[in-house]
């Protein structure tokens, strides 16, 4: 039950098998299909911001009981450049990079509960989870 | 000296990653390009499929085509504005393009993702897809029988409703 899954991201390869297992690790843990598939489009999004601005991290996907039940727990880590605002990164339409923007409001939204910790220069902590 | 051995070793390397790419299935029915989605859309393989379905769209004047992604579990934001790209990139050659067989899950996600879905052109499967096409594209050959209806006429009555200074020329 307890069972973590751990990937570490450095290349394309590595995000898109995370991005598939974690569809696979969020069905067996029991979630629907379609929060399954917000889940791992949410991962998706983090993965890409990992490879775009830090160049590598690390992903682990827990599964986590709440008041309102059982849930997945996401934890995304890198040792990048960091976000200076990240208030101003929870804007819709901002962008630090290219005109993408880093997606984290709809990961938010993807999401059922969201926390970003960042500081410059040593990296960045994403935490989310979506309950069943 | 140097900047030519360079090119020469960008080349061969480019060379190399597009011979490992997966190619996205690609074929021609009804007059319509099909292209069924099943793999992976890195980067590598978003740019080789836009390049095979352009040429396959250009070498066969095909006006429709279908992007079936059925077979995606997931498609992020970034995913999704390239398939648009490629989509955007078809009309201008001339092609309508739909996009068919979002799951529920990649439909949500892209809304809350607040991804740009304006003008999009969606449908449920293929026969929908084919459904809508056939819809626009059979306008077609009724506004052909009109231009050639118009054609056939005498110019002068053809010409009486056209502005005074058209008219005239005549």
């Amino acid at each position: 039950m307890t069972v973590e899954l751990h990937r570490i991201i450095r290349t394309e390869m590595d995000a898109s098998r995370t991005v598939l297992e974690t569809t696979l690790y969020c069905r067996k843990a029991g979630m629907g299909e379609t929060p399954s598939c917000m889940v791992a489009t949410a991962v998706s999004e983090l993965v890409r911001n990992i490879l775009k601005y830090a160049g590598s991290g690390e992903i682990i996907l827990r599964q986590v009981k709440g008041i309102s039940g059982r849930g997945i727990e996401i934890e995304v880590t890198d040792q990048g450049p960091g976000i200076a605002d990240c208030e101003a990164a929870m804007l819709d339409h901002f962008s630090s990079g290219n005109t993408l923007g880093l997606g984290l409001p709809g990961v938010q939204r993807m999401m059922d509960e969201f926390s970003l910790q960042s500081t410059p220069g040593e990296g960045t902590r994403v935490m989310a989870r979506k309950w069943s | 000296m140097s900047r030519i051995e360079y090119t020469n070793v960008n080349d061969s390397r480019e060379i190399t990653v597009a011979a490992d790419v997966p190619r996205v299935a690609i074929q021609v029915s009804r007059e319509v390009v099909v292209a069924s989605i099943q793999v992976d859309l890195d980067d590598d393989v978003l740019v080789r499929f836009r390049e095979d379905l352009l040429q396959r769209v250009h070498d066969t004047g095909s006006r429709g085509v279908i992007l079936d992604i059925s077979g995606l579990a997931t498609l992020d934001s970034h995913e999704f504005a390239a398939l648009r790209r490629i989509m955007t990139t078809s009309e201008i050659l001339g092609a309508e393009s739909v996009l068919v067989g979002m799951r529920p899950g990649v439909v949500s996600a892209l809304i809350e993702a607040e991804a740009d879905v304006d003008g999009l052109r969606a449908a449920f499967d293929l026969d929908a897809a084919y459904a809508m096409l056939e819809q626009s594209l059979l306008v077609e050959p009724e506004t052909r029988d009109d231009v050639a209806t118009a054609q056939d006429c005498d110019p002068p009555v053809f010409l009486q409703d056209a502005p005074p200074g058209v008219g005239g020329q005549e």
